[in-house]
């Protein structure tokens, strides 16, 4: 009698804990379509009452009339705005520390580095960014090599979207070093791995010529240098100054290198030179500076980005911790757009564009069939500063919720009330 | 034989004063000039002046000269009026960067710079061989109230032939260099409290206990007697004025770099300005804000600030300035009747007049065309340089 | 000949034409006036003369020699009130011989040249306070100005608008505690805990009201702390944590004198006491994340502080705080709204609250008849980060025009 009791009361309890699991699994589903007020798709026309289909986490289909499989879970977003995940082209944060202390080292990597913890990725997903290019800092004249990832996942290899992505080169003197000693640095470096190759190549082909094998690995520590110069790599050239400017473009074009610029405020002065050679720029995440007219004494506003716009020039944003703006990529943005950029340009340069200067416009950047299912839920337009990312969905899932985000709650909310203290005196 | 011997003794005993003052009696002498550039009464050509007992007795073209007077010709040659400095730190200390500061106290007026002042030091010899003859010497710009100014010649073997004035007046600075980290004020707008509280404490002295710096302080409150007031940007020269209006000071500014910002304001004041050097000016939109401020009509006189920049090169002000723009005439002014207003010596000094002293200087051609070097200077009628001739 | 006299003369006798920007009776017209003292007026005029307004609504007729301004369906909004601006001043913001400096004016350090002023000015600000540092406790009288002008006289408006005081450890930091030698200058003298602060409030007080029982007249520190606890001068308190607060409001209960609640990062913690006591509160510059301060100041933050403290009653105005990079006023209140406050809540507390908390409503803060024609021209809607300022006028003149297409 009393064993068939517990028996049952065993059966009740497995079946709870069975049902309480599959829900709480949150499961993948296979199927989706999201029904959204407005689509950002960014390579066409925003739609209006549009949907979205997305199956195994790719989008198939994506339009005003798409007619939604019986099968599939979904997701309502009628007062939502959904665009795609914002992409950030360039970062050294995440990692433990931004630069080694020896200057040439293009032998490491970031994917060794990156802190899956740090409160950047946690930031990084709730302000609505989707793919980061954490790359070395500006400290190491050829810092080692990046790695794309998503700002979600317990371990680097939860987050990774491409490995081996980007070669940091920067040219901010050092130590104690002058920009000479700098240059004469990398010049040195890149002559001694020339002739190291020369020497190789010459190796090869005498073993050819003897018909012996020839096993002999490039040297693991010149690898990614190697890759760069056959293009297999890009090269992300760090400029302080205008004059380091001109000195990247003298690498880019002796090496024949892929090359993305990435630069600080007072480069502006040499946007029509960059325009000219067709560089893709990453601008720096201050983008309003004074400056004092020599002439005139009087105090002018540069509009880093206009000038770049101006010219011609193709770029992404770049965002720091600062206050206000400058934390969000939609605030940047919203500057330029606010400074006479075209809205649609703007939007690009911190989707399509980083995209394609990372290398994976193929999956990101935008809401087209055979991408990536990677958008944002919007509250409202992203360059409204009211404007929230309620939901965050990377491949088909939903990996973010504002709902759920305690830390935005405590950030936000009224605390309780403190007792009131007792009368001392 | 012993009265013999007493006075021969007595005789070789003051023969050397005989000597000594026979070097610096009261010249008399006369100098015949291609050009005479007297700065109050126009050019004279082919002109003669005449010198006796130290002072310029005639200036004309075709004068009687009396038959014992030495005639130094100079008949292809420009004379100017002997230039005045009218702002610098030289010889103060037989080091040239010696101290011209006392900055434990920061309210110093009763500090004399005469005092401070030795006529041996090096630059002085450097500042006659320009054709400076005279300057006035004062406190730096460490202290908010840094003790008094004093005119002195460069040359002049007894005081009373050489310092002109004494204490010309008190030297104020609204300087940030006055503003120290270790002691008041630290802050420039305790700057001017303290100036205040000084001035307002000084108001009300009554001569009661023995206090000289207030008894300087009440002169300048209550005696007209001049203040020098050190200021250079548009918000320190402001603040110089409103000390001015609130205490009706009696003020000189010195510097004011930036006053033609707000020219009208000096000049409505009747406040004369004595300008930094133009040596230390690079951009043209500094180079001519003097221009603008003397156009506004504002009287300015040039200095060298020494050891700031060189008292040799005090002409260079006047020769950059007319290549922005100022009138040569007021140009020559402001080296020489301009200053001597300013500084209150005009009765002796600052052109070339009947009845101001001897104080000229010989140039090989116009005086404000800087390839034109000077081949004599003359104080008190004394020769006190004269070029060698290579 | 005689054609060419008479032309002549004629082209002297013709009267001057109108300096650019010194007309007699200036018109605004605009798609949407926001006057923050009422409702918006749709296609609105403004009338201005001598730098005053002199009529503003629907309808009003324009004097046929005016020199208008036509706006067209652009947002028409009062010049923005900062209440804690980057002090266009030279030098040291304290004077640091002392630590109780009542008598300091920031205002004698007033530098018309600073390059602060032009950022202001481009960035939408008509009228601003000008404080003291935050390195004495009693740290001294600021001023309210206007960034134009050549001289102090011309900038200021409100002489001596509030005493600084500072509750915060900012009074404190960089004292040195003397080890072995006994202390030979200033900076041993002063505080270096939150107990001596208070304590010297407290004596300072004091010593206040004793002095203003008795009849002397000559000492200037006191006369001015007499002024404060008299209600003369409002007594601006900076303090972060939510116990410096509590006890702000509770020595102005006190010593019962006119308080003003400074910075006040930790305010929504505390914000229905700050209500019930109607003290107003002047924020300090917004942080994202905690920074360590020193006795856990700057640990606890909030990010809708602004709207906790609106919402429970408070007055509230943003500032641009005393920042290298001026923050923009109007991005400061957006943002604002983004953590939570109500949008015509964030809009009055960058015109008229910090007008009225400043003394100076009679004259700024809003676009009403008689008040001083600070009115900025905007692109759109305020609270967007889209928006540009168009056109700054000051007192009447078009002080800043952004120019289109201009080469960068």
């Amino acid at each position: 009698m009393k064993s068939k009791f517990y028996i049952a009361l065993i059966a009740m309890f497995l079946m709870a804990s069975i049902i309480n699991a599959s829900a709480r699994a949150a499961p993948v589903r296979k199927k989706l379509a999201v029904k959204a007020g407005s689509i950002i798709t960014i390579s066409g026309a925003d739609i209006k009452n549009g949907t979205i289909l997305i199956e195994d986490g790719i989008i198939k289909a994506v339009g005003k009339n798409v007619e939604i499989p019986w099968d599939a879970f979904v997701i309502e977003a009628k007062d939502r705005v959904i665009m795609p995940g914002f992409v950030l082209a360039h970062t050294s944060s995440g990692l433990d520390r931004a630069n080694e202390n020896i200057p040439e080292v293009p032998f490491l990597s970031t994917f060794d580095s990156v802190d899956p913890v740090s409160f950047y990725f946690e930031d990084s997903l709730r302000d609505g960014v989707v793919a980061i290019l954490v790359l070395p800092g500006n400290n190491t004249l050829l810092g080692g090599t990046g790695t794309v990832v998503r700002p979600h996942g317990l371990t680097v290899e939860d987050m990774l979207i491409k490995p081996y992505t980007g070669l940091k080169i920067s040219l901010r003197p050092t130590g104690n070093t002058s920009r000479m000693g700098h240059m004469q640095r990398f010049r040195r470096y890149m002559s001694d791995l020339k002739d190291y190759l020369e020497e190789y190549e010459q190796r090869k082909a005498d073993a050819e010529e003897e018909k012996k094998p020839f096993d002999e690995e490039i040297d693991p520590r010149k690898q990614a240098m190697v890759d760069l110069l056959n293009k297999k790599l890009t090269a992300f050239i760090y400029c302080d100054n205008a004059a380091d400017v001109l000195k990247a473009i003298e690498i880019h074009e002796k090496h024949k290198f892929n090359t993305v610029l990435v630069l600080s405020p007072a480069c502006y002065k040499a946007a029509p030179l960059i325009a000219q050679k067709k560089l893709p720029v990453i601008l720096p995440s201050q983008l309003i500076i004074w400056e004092t007219n020599e002439e005139t004494n009087e105090e002018e506003m540069k509009v880093v980005p206009m000038i770049f716009y101006k010219a011609g020039v193709k770029f992404a944003f770049q965002t720091d911790t600062s206050q206000y703006g400058s934390r969000y990529l939609w605030y940047q943005a919203a500057t330029a757009v606010r400074h006479g950029m075209k809205r649609t340009d703007a939007l690009k340069s911190i989707t399509l564009y980083p995209a394609q200067f990372i290398g994976v416009s193929d999956r990101l950047g935008t809401i087209q069939v055979g991408k990536e299912a990677t958008f944002l839920f919007l509250t409202s337009d992203p360059l409204d500063a009211q404007a929230w990312v309620d939901k965050v969905m990377i491949a088909g899932e939903i990996v973010y919720e504002k709902e759920k985000d305690k830390r935005l709650e405590k950030l936000l909310e009224k605390p309780e009330e403190i007792q009131k203290p007792k009368d001392t005196d | 034989m012993k009265k013999t011997i007493l006075l021969s003794v007595l005789i070789l005993v003051s023969l050397p004063c005989y000597m000594v003052r026979a070097a610096d009696a009261p010249q008399n002498l006369a100098i015949r000039a291609g050009r005479i550039w007297t700065v109050t009464d126009g050019v004279i050509e082919d002109g003669v002046i005449i010198i006796k007992n130290g002072k310029i007795q005639t200036v004309r073209k075709k004068p009687d000269i009396p038959a014992e007077i030495e005639v130094l010709d100079f008949s292809d040659k420009d004379v100017i009026p002997g230039l005045i400095d009218a702002h610098c730190h030289l010889g103060l200390s037989l080091d040239i960067f010696g101290e011209i500061d006392e900055t434990v106290s920061a309210v110093t007026p009763d500090m004399q710079i005469i005092d401070a002042f030795s006529p041996l030091a090096d630059g002085v010899k450097r500042a006659l061989s320009s054709g400076v003859t005279t300057v006035l010497l004062a406190p730096g710009n460490k202290n908010p109230i840094a003790g008094q100014t004093a005119v002195v010649k460069l040359y002049g073997q007894k005081a009373k032939d050489r310092v002109l004035k004494r204490t010309a007046g008190v030297k104020f600075s609204l300087r940030d260099e006055a503003l120290m980290s270790d002691r008041r004020p630290t802050s420039r707008s305790g700057l001017l409290a303290l100036i205040r509280e000084e001035l307002g404490n000084a108001k009300a002295y009554q001569d009661d206990k023995p206090d000289l710096r207030m008894k300087v302080l009440k002169s300048v409150v209550d005696a007209n007697f001049p203040v020098y007031i050190s200021a250079y940007t548009v918000d320190e020269i402001t603040s110089a004025l409103t000390l001015v209006d609130e205490y009706d000071l009696n003020a000189v500014l010195v510097g004011a770099e930036q006053g033609d910002e707000i020219a009208g304001l000096i000049a409505e004041r009747n406040i004369p300005v004595i300008y930094s050097p133009l040596l230390l000016f690079s951009r043209d939109k500094d180079l001519k804000r003097v221009v603008r401020l003397a156009e506004n009509g504002v009287k300015v006189a040039f200095s060298s600030s020494a050891p700031e920049t060189a008292l040799s090169d005090l002409r260079t002000s006047s020769i950059t300035a007319v290549k922005y723009g100022l009138d040569k005439e007021t140009a020559l002014k402001s080296l020489t009747i301009n200053a001597a207003e300013i500084l209150g010596v005009s009765k002796r000094i600052g052109s070339i007049r009947r009845g101001k002293d001897a104080d000229l200087v010989i140039l090989n051609g116009d005086p404000l065309q800087p390839t034109s070097t000077v081949e004599m200077v003359i104080i008190n009628g004394n020769i006190v340089y004269q070029r060698q001739k290579i | 000949m005689k054609a060419c006299v008479i032309l002549l003369s004629f082209l002297l006798l013709m009267p001057a034409s109108a300096e650019e920007g010194q007309p007699e009776i200036t018109a605004v017209k605009a798609g949407k006036i926001l006057t923050i003292s009422g409702a918006p007026i749709a296609d609105g005029i403004i009338l201005i003369k001598d730098g005053k307004i002199t009529d503003i609504g629907t309808g009003i007729e324009i004097p046929e020699n005016a020199f208008v301004i036509d706006a067209g369906q652009k947002i028409v909004m009062p010049g923005l009130v900062d209440a804690s601006a980057v002090p266009p001043v030279r030098g040291d913001l304290n004077e640091q011989s002392e630590e109780i400096t009542p008598t300091f004016r920031i205002s004698t350090a007033l530098d018309s040249q600073s390059k602060a002023l032009k950022r202001m000015v481009q960035t939408g600000i008509t009228t601003l306070y000008v404080s003291p540092g935050l390195r004495n406790v009693i740290a001294g009288l600021g001023a309210v100005i206007k960034p134009t002008g050549k001289t102090p006289e011309e900038m200021i408006i409100k002489e001596d608008a509030a005493l600084m005081v500072v509750m915060s450890m900012d009074s404190a930091y960089g004292n040195r505690i003397p080890r072995s030698q006994p202390p030979y200058n200033f900076y041993y003298r002063r505080p270096t805990t939150r107990m001596a602060i208070i304590w010297m409030l407290r004596k300072n007080f004091f010593d206040t009201q004793e002095y203003a029982k008795s009849n002397e007249k000559d000492d200037p520190d006191l006369e001015i702390l007499a002024s404060a606890l008299d209600d003369k001068i409002p007594v601006r308190l900076n303090v972060r944590r939510a116990i410096n607060i509590r006890t702000a409001l509770k020595l102005a209960e006190e010593y019962d004198f006119q308080l003003i609640l400074d910075e006040c990062t930790e305010g929504y913690k505390v914000a229905k006491e700050i209500a019930e006591k109607k003290i107003p509160v002047i924020l300090g510059p917004f942080y994202y994340y905690p920074r360590n301060l020193g006795q856990y100041e700057g640990r606890d933050i909030n990010w809708n502080n602004a709207g906790i403290l609106t919402k429970a009653g408070v007055k509230v105005a943003l500032t641009s705080g005393a920042q290298t990079q001026s923050i923009d006023l109007l991005t400061a209140a957006a943002f604002a709204v983004r953590h939570g406050m109500p949008q015509d809540e964030a809009l009055k507390a960058v015109t008229i609250t910090p007008a009225e908390i400043l003394g100076v409503v009679d004259k700024v803060g809003t676009l009403e008849k008689g008040k001083d024609a600070d009115i900025l021209i905007l692109s759109g809607d305020p609270l967007k980060v889209t928006t540009r300022i168009e056109q700054v006028i000051l007192n009447g003149k078009t002080v800043y025009k952004a120019e289109r297409g201009r080469k960068l």
